[in-house]
């Protein structure tokens, strides 16, 4: 196992017209990602959706994506062609997004998108992305794995559809996994058990994992390393553990206005905003 | 205040029944908050309909102020309850300033000097009168929030019924709402219920509240036994111990209860 | 777009500070987005002239249009004296057209007033209640537009008698399913919103929700299809006038002008031809003019 990094990203900058101008979504960010549980946390607006979406080409037009470097595995995803993207999405990188229902056919079962989405890949023969389909359902830890796969995605509740979901995506044996709000749509018991699979596939596949999430707590306790994004740039980077004893002061801000269990308080800090925190960056992670 | 007992809900019938409510009681207190735990399925938001009058059927019994409730309301019924909803984006009127929204009920129910209280309601939510004549689009998701509080507000009611007001809302803007709802009840007087899937906003606003599953109240512990940990029931715990964040040993013991 | 001040400013606040400047800055947003499509505003220009023509028929029209002179019959196009032509009584037909362009506005207007306000109403009213309601309308829409719609129209006027006013009331009966349905189908989408439910709970009454706050929501996309649906209209009319059964002789209506005209369609191809043209293009103005519509009142795209 090498030591590079699986993704590198410097200088990443998204951008929109507006009518007033461009509007930059994302202003200039940088980190890498090695095999791990990377967690980017923010607010509504704050980038990091665009992030995911740019790492797989995925920004939708009239955006514009440009970088100084967007590395995967070594090689430069920017200069990719449409094929070439298509390649490596299905491939080597894939997304979880927050809601399966809009990702999954509707008219198709379960079990067919995955043997189907297998195949794209593995060039297996039908028999076989059938019985690998099932192996995977049985990997994201669904009771009852035939079942499920002759389900139609509206048979499914939403911890189900999301486990399929991962189940879609491992397929073709990724590298490395972008998660947008994987959980936020899932109550908290099911969304334990979708993060222990997810938790297993880094640990013991040897996956990449890009958590992005609004929810502080959960990517404290989740992840190896979190990114905290505000306006469009990273303001700081840390151990997850570590997150407590963050630096700036957005993040402490953020962690002091969440009602906590064990700080009962009158009222909640809130948290005013400083406009210098729009320039403030770190250009490395 | 409220008193529930023995409500039950049923949708559909034959193949497609589902109970989304078995026999639910509570009582609340004049001026106290009550809140409603549990995951999506578990009827908590059920009980928060029916008490407003919007489930098309139920059986039990329901009293407000003392009052019996049926499945219709009078005008003068529907003064003394309201609720805030979920979604500050479905719930204000895409196509009505915030001056109409908030002027309608005052119209409906006869009530004078709109001008003035249409003023103070934006005032009392924290929103200037900079904001009287936009659309919901022109506003952000705190920020319509507070209308629908504004709205709810309107008629002056003695009970406010808060649907998950927070859940769709970023952490800091949720901390505000979250003041300025305690505020207002305090300034009010008011009589809560509200509904979330977060036990910590629950542990926040209110001082006692139910545990729900599976269309039933598991279990009924003040805010204090909760911050202690101190479930009675298996489901409470694990819910407890799924709320505080992820946890390999957590995920391993997860038990399903129906 | 601080920078700028006047009226300009006005029409484009984000703080609008009375109901009337959130209303203007609502409909000049609209009309900025409107103007960024050429086809739309060749639509609109289509109708404008339309109107202005109708408006000022007396004064643009070059002769009485009911007036005959037997010894210039059939004159073709750019004969002196007549623009158009003239057709087989001697009438000059560009004094025709600009006085039928009145007719067919009046067949327009009346037919665009009562047929989707019936269906709007018709339609809103069984979403929103549902049950036996439901039924019992949606059913009665469903034999209406069962008939082919000439077809009704026809026998409508065949029992009231012919004539443009009972053409008019033939195609409003007939034209109002559509509409019923679009906004029954609206309704049931908005029927269980946050926002309706909240109205409710405020106390508000069937009617009010109804016409406050349900028939706004839907009215969009109704007036879109009304545009589009316009095109059909005229040429309902203009067909009903070609049966003999809409507009009398000598009434200038279009449909009736290309009735006339079509036993000389081979040897004098103006006569038919030309009314032809006029509703071709009025026709096309309205789809124009819908499919901008279309956009602008998508309500997803409600957004400056």
């Amino acid at each position: 196992m090498n030591t590079r990094p699986l993704l590198e990203v410097e200088d990443l900058r998204v951008s929109f017209p507006g009518t007033t101008g461009e509007v930059e979504a994302v202003r200039g960010i940088g980190f890498s990602l090695g095999r791990e549980k990377l967690g980017l946390v923010g607010e509504s607006g704050s980038g990091k959706t665009m992030t995911g979406r740019a790492i797989l080409g995925l920004v939708p037009p009239p955006g514009r994506v440009t970088a100084r470097r967007l590395a995967f595995e070594g090689r430069d995803i920017l200069g990719l062609d449409a094929a070439g993207l298509r390649r490596l999405r299905g491939a080597r990188i894939a997304m979880v997004l927050q809601d399966p229902k809009y990702a999954l056919n509707p008219v198709m079962t379960v079990g067919r998108q995955i043997a189907e989405a297998h195949r794209a890949h593995g060039r297996a023969s039908g028999r076989e992305a059938e019985r690998k389909a099932l192996e995977l359902l049985s990997a994201v830890r669904l009771r009852d794995p035939e079942r499920v796969a002759r389900a139609y995605p509206h048979q499914l509740s939403g911890g189900m559809g999301q486990r399929v979901m991962i189940a879609m995506m491992l397929a073709p044996e990724p590298a490395l996994l972008i998660a947008d709000e994987p959980t936020s749509a899932l109550d908290v018991t099911v969304r334990t058990q979708v993060l222990a699979i997810l938790d297993e596939l880094v640990t013991a596949r040897g996956m990449g994992l890009l958590f992005i999430s609004h929810d502080l707590n959960l990517v404290a306790s989740f992840c190896d390393r979190v990114m905290v994004m505000y306006a469009g740039r990273i303001l700081e980077t840390c151990r997850a553990d570590a997150l407590s004893q963050a630096q700036h002061p957005y993040t402490r801000g953020l962690l002091a206005s969440l009602p906590r269990l064990d700080r009962p308080a009158e009222t909640l800090p809130v948290l005013a905003r400083d406009p210098r925190w729009l320039d403030d960056a770190r250009a490395d992670a | 205040m409220i008193e529930v007992e023995d409500l039950a809900v049923v949708y559909g019938s034959g193949a497609s029944r589902v109970e989304a409510l078995r026999g639910v009681s509570f009582a609340v207190g004049q001026g106290e908050s009550f809140g409603l735990v549990g995951e999506s399925g578990s009827g908590k938001s059920t009980v928060l309909r029916a008490l407003a009058g919007l489930e098309a059927d139920w059986s039990g019994s329901l009293r407000v102020a003392g009052e019996v409730q049926g499945l219709r309301r009078s005008k003068a019924s529907r003064r003394r309850l309201q609720l805030v909803f979920q979604d500050p984006y479905g719930s204000l009127h895409p196509r009505h300033t915030v001056d109409r929204t908030l002027a309608e009920p005052l119209t409906i129910h006869g009530i004078g000097e709109r001008e003035t209280r249409v003023r103070q309601a934006l005032d009392a939510v924290g929103l200037g009168p900079a904001f009287r004549f936009r659309y919901p689009h022109q506003l952000s998701g705190g920020q319509r929030q507070r209308v629908a509080i504004a709205r709810a507000l309107m008629l002056e009611p003695e009970i406010l019924l808060l649907d998950e007001p927070t859940s769709a809302l970023d952490v800091s803007v949720q901390a505000e709402i979250l003041n300025l709802l305690s505020r207002l009840k305090a300034e009010r007087g008011l009589t809560v219920i509200l509904v979330s899937h977060d036990l910590a906003v629950v542990a926040h606003m209110c001082r006692r509240l139910a545990v729900m599953n599976a269309g039933r109240i598991v279990e009924t512990l003040s805010a204090e036994q909760l911050r202690a940990g101190a479930a009675g029931e298996p489901y409470t715990a694990q819910l407890l111990r799924a709320s505080a964040g992820y946890d390999r040993d957590a995920a391993r013991d997860l038990v399903a209860y129906d | 777009m601080a920078a700028r001040g006047g009226p300009s400013a006005w029409l484009t606040s984000e703080t609008p500070a009375s109901r009337l400047q959130a209303r203007a800055v609502r409909g000049y947003l609209a009309w900025r987005r409107l103007r960024r499509n050429p086809l739309t505003l060749l639509g609109i220009a289509i109708l404008l002239a339309l109107v202005l023509v109708a408006l000022a028929a007396p004064w643009l029209a070059t002769h009485d249009p009911l007036a005959q002179n037997l010894d210039g019959r059939l004159l073709p196009p750019g004969s002196p004296g007549h623009l158009l032509g003239t057709d087989d009584l001697g009438r000059d037909i560009f004094s025709r057209l600009v006085h039928g362009a009145g007719i067919t506005l009046t067949i327009v207007a009346l037919v665009a007033l009562t047929a989707p306000a019936a269906g709007l109403l018709i339609g809103t009213l069984a979403g929103y209640l549902g049950g036996w309601v439901d039924g019992l309308l949606m059913r009665l829409t469903d034999i209406v537009l069962a008939f082919p719609r000439l077809i009704l129209a026809l026998a409508f006027v065949a029992a009231l008698g012919p004539g443009i006013e009972n053409a008019i009331l033939a195609i409003a009966i007939t034209a109002w399913p559509p509409y019923a349905r679009l906004a029954r189908a609206e309704t049931l989408t908005l029927r269980n919103s946050d926002y309706i439910s909240a109205i409710r709970l405020q106390g508000a009454g069937t009617p009010r929700i109804l016409v406050g706050h349900v028939m706004p929501l839907c009215l969009s996309s109704v007036i879109v299809r009304v545009t589009l649906d316009m095109a059909g209209i005229i040429l309902t009319a203009a067909g009903l006038g070609f049966l003999g059964l809409g507009a009398q002789p000598p009434t200038p209506e279009w449909g009736a002008m290309i009735s006339a005209g079509r036993r000389f369609l081979l040897d004098q191809w103006w006569v038919a031809t030309l009314p032809g043209l006029a509703i071709f293009v009025v026709a096309l103005g309205f789809n124009l003019l819908g499919d901008g519509l279309r956009d602008l009142l998508d309500p997803r795209s409600d957004r400056p």
